[in-house]
């Protein structure tokens, strides 16, 4: 099948079983997004399908055929980060790291959707996101500072 | 060994102490050093690597021919394994290798426990080959808690063996009963804490492989990369030059990664037998069933108090479990506080859970949650404000100091209740507070390579881990502040147990541990630049500084770039060793927390509201990642407080909840507003005077917020953690209480 990953149409040859997860890190080598619960309970899976954000664990790769999946490692330009990776790193929305493409993705998401979100807005646009490290307001604080700039 | 004068304290507070400097280090950075780059915000060097999703770990890693491997756990409790047959699931498609941990016969006494692994070619064909395995149980009864192991005739979760171990008991209790005859008021209580699972995202996970020529390449999610070469060795029997462990990053681990896993033994001995590269990482069912947890308490307590706040007796009855394990189920209870005469029995319980690991600040959380509350009840007793009742009990400055500040900011003569529960309405609010402390201040066992080259670009190499704490940026931070360079500048490797050793990140010794080690190296390194520029410079060495970039003195400069390209066809390279520690101002970490808190008295809710943490941790490095740990510390001690419990099904001891949408963790919508107050303290000790601030800042959230709830309700919930139920039940118990008296 192909998916368009990060604008690029991408040929994988998998069983239909085979999540979009799996497809993206197990077959593409895309291991930013992390399955974390598999259940769709934390988010550290999240991509972008037709810019919006899913749990690529919940779904079968198959069903993103047509569609376009936009994952983390598609966000900066070369070494030029994005905004929100920016924000990231200067607000320290980070520590162990492993949460951070998935938070980062559903940030997206939400300033895509929402260009001044407030701080009640932002929380429930994370509401989905698990970090076990404990960023989360240095993660609000990051998504208040892109806003500005994006 | 140099002897001389250095200035410690904090701001309003200083003193000089004579310390002994091992030869060949540089002086502590007094409280009037002049620093600049420690103590200021430096951002994670390697933060760009994890924002675009390239930061690689183990789970990460897929060389090419790699095999993945699966795990068939126990399904029960308490269970026998009768039969065990895989032939099939052998020769299903895809599958190359089975390695069997436990044959039939086999006593499995936890949910979770290790059966069998079995690599193949794909995920999803190793999931079918487990699901595909014939296995018979004979199921046990189970004790699941505390209470249940404890009952006459209780099911024995090793056969023959008792449930409990013999009490460690401390102090006297004729002294203690005496005391508390003579106390103006007794207060007691039995306090009680869950089980938290670690529930590290990266979940415990290997990849091994074995090269060419025999040695064995490992790659591990853990924080502890020189102990898991050792376990390695050892499971291998190869000699110690053929096992190479790499760890370029973890998503987590809290206290649950320091060795190698059963994971890491399946994939070694699968990488052994298929003669390919072999990824076993857990499922988050079995992350949470086995990879460890903080273990459950009971603590039935009993304390006398003087009409003056003086606490002159205190007693402790503990019973700690740590599921199959019995080590570190005790609980840091009584501590910080005087607290006049004490006795204290702790007894580990064997319970049909999954194996304790150590869980940050072991024995910490669980222990100050009971003690401070316990105080707390104390001071209600003689009406005396919380805070001047600690006062009373600990008169330390720092500890003082960071009272007052945390009072100052939570605004706590202003919207604490005096009465608590006193508050009209529906919806209550109150403040509580409680302290931490932790006795680490890192020490031998850390080496760090500080090299310079000639193109002026500067490198640092240490073996251990960075588990997310921060441990290359702190590096990178010392090194630039040595070199007189900007962090972003110094290029920090860990993760590589061919580059000089380092700690396990536990105690939270990695940092105090290898910064000062990273001192030492740049500080040699920068005597050997000096040398060089002095030599073309004509002048004495010991007339040359560096700083910002420049080396100069005796109206002669010359900068870093100048003097790098001077260095010889080998770079410089020195060697940190971390000495031992010597004279200090505090040998530990203290800290307190406010908390505030919204109460639902109909429907037992509880928010928090805001949250003010004021830690040291000696020296602060980098005040940026200081605070990130400060936050994360209180964000998962609110989640432990209110959301966190690892729940066995009492009759067949099987975790109802291993999974992350009913194991509750706090999410964004939990978040209170939270103030990191990096309380920096000129110590000594060591060259960077630092500590480490990963554990103490996680310990008494739980306490502060269990007071808030009673100030604000007047109401004292005892079990953590604090569930609407609860909340409820000690409401209906509070009016009882007030009835029966009128």
């Amino acid at each position: 099948m192909v998916l368009n990953v990060n604008g690029q149409d991408r040929k994988v040859t998998i069983e239909p079983r085979v999540t979009l997860l799996r497809a993206l890190r197990n077959h593409l080598d895309l291991t930013g997004a992390k399955e974390i619960c598999d259940r769709g309970g934390c988010g550290g899976c999240t991509v972008l399908l037709d810019g919006k954000a899913v749990n690529s664990c919940m779904m079968l790769a198959v069903d993103a055929v047509g569609k376009k999946v936009a994952t983390v490692e598609g966000l900066a330009s070369g070494d030029k980060l994005h905004p929100l990776q920016a924000a990231f790193v200067k607000h320290d929305g980070l520590q162990c790291g492993f949460c951070t493409p998935g938070m980062v993705m559903a940030c997206k998401a939400l300033l895509d959707h929402n260009k001044t979100p407030s701080l009640t807005q932002i929380k429930q646009g994370l509401a989905g996101n698990i970090c076990r490290c404990g960023t989360y307001t240095r993660i609000f604080a990051a998504v208040q500072t892109a806003a500005k700039e994006i | 060994m140099p002897k001389l004068k250095t200035k410690v304290g904090f701001r309003g507070f200083s003193k000089e102490i004579e310390v002994n400097i091992p030869d060949g280090e540089p002086a502590p950075w007094g409280l009037d050093a002049k620093l600049r780059v420690v103590g200021t915000d430096v951002p994670r060097v390697d933060g760009a690597l994890k924002v675009t999703g390239r930061a690689k770990y183990t789970y990460d890693q897929h060389p090419p021919g790699m095999l993945w491997a699966k795990i068939l756990h126990a399904p029960w409790g308490s269970a026998s394994l009768k039969s065990l047959d895989y032939a099939k699931a052998k020769s299903l498609p895809g599958v190359k290798g089975v390695y069997v941990f436990k044959e039939a016969g086999r006593a499995l006494p936890y949910h979770g426990d290790e059966i069998l692994a079995i690599a193949a070619e794909s995920e999803e064909e190793a999931e079918d080959a487990i699901a595909a395995v014939k296995i018979e149980y004979e199921r046990r009864p189970v004790s699941t808690t505390i209470a249940a192991a404890l009952k006459p005739g209780a099911p024995a979760v090793f056969e023959g063996e008792q449930n409990l171990k013999p009490a460690k008991l401390t102090g006297e209790q004729a002294k203690v009963d005496a005391a508390l005859k003579g106390a103006a008021k007794v207060v007691e209580g039995t306090y009680t804490t869950q089980i938290q699972t670690h529930s590290s995202l990266e979940p415990h996970g290997t990849l091994a492989m074995f090269e060419k020529d025999g040695s064995l390449l490992v790659y591990a999610s853990t924080q502890s990369t020189f102990g898991v070469k050792g376990d390695a060795v050892k499971l291998s029997k190869l000699p110690d030059s053929k096992v190479r462990v790499l760890c370029e990053m973890v998503g987590g681990g809290f206290g649950s990664k320091m060795h190698l896993a059963p994971s890491g033994m399946a994939a070694i001995e699968l990488a052994r037998q298929t003669k390919r590269p072999v990824k076993c990482m857990v499922t988050r069912e079995h992350e949470h069933t086995t990879g460890g947890q903080r273990p459950a308490s009971v603590q039935k307590m009993k304390a006398g108090v003087a009409r003056d706040g003086k606490v002159v007796a205190w007693q402790v009855e503990h019973h700690g479990t740590g599921g199959v394990s019995q080590g570190g189920s005790g609980a840091a209870n009584p501590t910080i506080y005087l607290l006049g005469e004490k006795v204290k029995s702790e007894t580990a319980v064997f319970t049909n859970s999954g194996p304790s690991t150590s869980m940050r600040a072991p024995g910490h959380p669980q222990g100050i949650w009971a003690m401070e509350c316990l105080l707390d009840d104390c001071a209600h007793a003689i009406g005396m404000d919380p805070l001047e009742l600690r006062k009373k009990n600990n008169d330390d400055e720092v500890y003082v100091a960071q009272w007052d500040l945390g009072a100052q900011k939570i605004g706590w003569s202003e919207r604490r209740q005096k009465v608590p529960g006193k508050l009209g309405g529906i919806v209550k609010r109150g403040l509580g507070m409680a302290s931490s402390i932790w006795r680490q201040m890192g020490g031998p066992g850390a080496e760090v390579d500080v090299v310079i080259h000639k193109d002026g670009s500067v490198e640092v190499l240490n073996g251990a881990q960075d588990i997310g704490t921060g441990t290359r940026t702190v590096m990178a931070t010392v090194v630039a502040e040595e070199l007189g360079l900007r962090p972003e500048k110094i290029k920090v490797s860990l993760g590589d147990t061919r580059w000089p050793v380092g700690p396990g990140s536990g105690g939270s010794k990695t940092a105090p541990s290898i910064g000062p080690a990273s001192r030492n190296g740049a500080y040699q390194a920068k005597q050997r630049l000096i040398a060089l520029a002095a030599k073309k410079l004509g002048v004495d060495a010991k007339d040359l500084g560096l700083e910002g970039g420049l080396i100069s003195g005796k109206g002669q400069r010359m900068t870093f770039e100048e003097a790098c390209a001077l260095i010889g066809n080998e770079p410089i390279r020195e060697r940190g060793v971390r000495g031992k520690n010597y004279e200090f101002y505090k040998n530990l970490a203290h800290g307190c927390q406010f908390a505030e808190v919204e109460v639902d008295t109909e429907t037992g809710n509880v928010r928090v509201i805001k949250v003010v943490s004021v830690q040291d941790a000696g020296r602060v490095i980098d005040k940026l990642l200081f605070e990130s740990q400060m936050i994360g510390g209180v964000i998962q001690g609110l989640s432990y407080a209110l959301h966190e419990n690892h729940v066995l099904d009492k009759n067949y001891g099987v975790q109802m909840n291993a999974d992350l949408n009913t194991y509750k963790i706090a999410g964004p919508v939990d978040m209170p507003e939270i103030v990191a107050v990096a309380f920096d303290l000129a110590n000594a000790g060591n060259n960077c005077g630092m500590m480490g601030i990963g554990e103490p800042a996680n310990i008494p959230t739980a306490a502060a917020i269990g007071n808030a709830v009673f100030n604000a309700t007047g109401a004292r919930v005892r079990s953590l953690p604090i569930t609407p139920d609860r909340v409820l039940a000690a409401l209906a118990e509070a009016k009882a209480a007030v009835k029966g008296k009128g």
